[in-house]
């Protein structure tokens, strides 16, 4: 028998190792099930399995990236168990971390300056349609590449859009195809960031708002790439088929929802 | 909501677990982790904090445990099976071993069954299902220095109990 403390808790931590449960019945899926079965979801627009089959990929991708570009971060065993924590959505994933480094200088790099209609083009040459709230007017700059395949939109502060932070930014909204594994955001945030599950249409949705927050952008080879665009507005992530956006601003959240829930194919 | 269904992957084994440790009952733990799954699909609102996802499910997932144990009533029994011995590339122990190793589990998981509630629900999480002091506060809802003196006491009291566990063999069913 244990002799010492020690020796007992070791003996219970053998008895939890052991511990035999009865075949799982997935407990998980079962969930899933109830919840996306029921009422609330069964007019779902999207035709069965397809995002699906998408995010599914998308999601070993931001696991995959997560273990990247948290590599650093994991070898700091008092923030360990808070970064082991995030949520993943299409192409963004969120992470907890000890803390957020100061903003190195106020430079962004949405990617590769382009006109509206090229950024429109750009996409329609991949596949997929660049979507913009009307609401919004038309954005002020457009950038593409960055991650890769993505698309940036960037409106000036307005009476409806208030300022982010002093950045002379009102609204960025970032839309990253999801048909490839590779490149994706990563939102780093401590434990004053918050994240609300929402929904944007039938879209699943998180809502990340409070303390500032940094954005990695991994690159093709899903490289975590730092220092790149960083703001510290709130935002909204959410997935439209095979397309991930990303709609930073410093509205609330009704009025952010209410932006994405609007979105229109851009011309 | 495939997005959620692989957070939850993540974290199915403690939750299971747990279920199975505050329950007492190795039947109940995939329904109260099921339920308790929905319930934080539903209830996503209340995390806003920016507390650390694992311990703010698992409490949910404790909760339904411990909802379905109060709904057993006083008659219900704490029983919970543990594996034997099997092969795992080590050597095997010899038959006398693990016979004695096999009693030995039985009267640890016997004395487990007669702790006073709050004790055993620590004493589970902490050291059945691996959760730290801290995570164990989150997920009982105790302060800290309640987890760490329960702990104490549990193990103290688990103490007691073995012995005459000892003498009497090793007869107690777990």
């Amino acid at each position: 028998m244990p002799e010492t403390d020690d020796d007992l808790a070791l003996a219970l931590r053998e008895l939890g190792e052991r511990l035999d449960l009865p075949a799982p019945v997935d407990p998980v899926g079962a969930a899933v099930g109830r919840i996306v079965s029921p009422d609330a979801f069964s007019r779902r627009k999207w035709s069965p399995g397809r995002p699906f089959q998408v995010q599914e990929r998308v999601g070993l991708a931001a696991a995959a990236l997560i273990l990247v570009a948290l590599a650093g971060v994991l070898a700091v065993p008092r923030s360990r168990q808070a970064v082991a924590d995030w949520l993943g959505i299409g192409k963004v994933t969120v992470t907890y971390t000890g803390d957020v480094p100061e903003a190195a200088g106020r430079t962004y790099d949405f990617g590769t300056p382009v006109s509206s209609a090229d950024a429109v083009a750009t996409a329609e040459r991949a596949g997929w349609e660049l979507e913009a709230p009307p609401t919004a007017g038309d954005p002020a700059r457009a950038f593409i590449g960055r991650p890769t395949g993505a698309v940036t939109l960037v409106w000036a502060p307005s009476g409806e859009l208030p300022d982010i932070d002093d950045t002379g930014i009102g609204l960025l909204l970032t839309a990253i195809p999801g048909t490839t594994d590779a490149g994706g955001v990563t939102k780093r945030g401590t434990s004053g960031m918050t994240v609300e599950l929402v929904r944007v249409g039938e879209s699943p949705a998180y809502w990340i708002a409070g303390e500032p927050h940094e954005v990695v952008v991994t690159d093709a080879e899903g490289d975590p790439v730092h220092d790149s665009s960083r703001l510290a507005g709130n935002t909204l992530v959410w997935t439209e088929g095979d397309v991930t956006y990303r709609l930073e601003s410093a509205l609330d959240r009704k009025e952010a929802l209410d932006l994405a829930s609007a979105l229109r194919p851009l011309h | 909501m495939d997005a959620y269904a692989s957070l939850l992957r993540m974290h199915e084994g403690a939750a299971r677990r747990l279920a199975a440790v505050v329950c007492g009952s190795p039947g109940e733990a995939d329904e109260a982790a099921q339920d308790a799954f929905v319930k934080a699909w539903y209830g996503m609102a209340g995390f806003r904090d920016g507390a650390a996802f694992r311990p703010w499910l698992l409490r949910i997932v404790a909760n339904e445990a411990r909802n379905r144990r109060r709904s057993a009533g006083r008659r219900a029994s704490y029983e919970l099976r543990f594996a034997e011995d099997r092969a795992s590339g080590g050597a095997a122990p010899s038959p006398e071993a693990a016979v004695l190793a096999a009693d030995r589990r039985r009267t640890v998981a016997a004395a487990l069954a007669e702790l006073p509630t709050p004790q055993r629900d620590v004493v589970a999480c902490r050291y059945l299902v691996g959760l730290d002091e801290a995570e164990t506060a989150a997920v009982l809802g105790l302060p800290r220095g309640t987890v760490k003196s329960r702990a104490a006491r549990g193990l103290a009291r688990l103490r007691g109990l073995l012995p005459e566990r000892v003498e009497i063999g090793g007869s107690g069913d777990a």
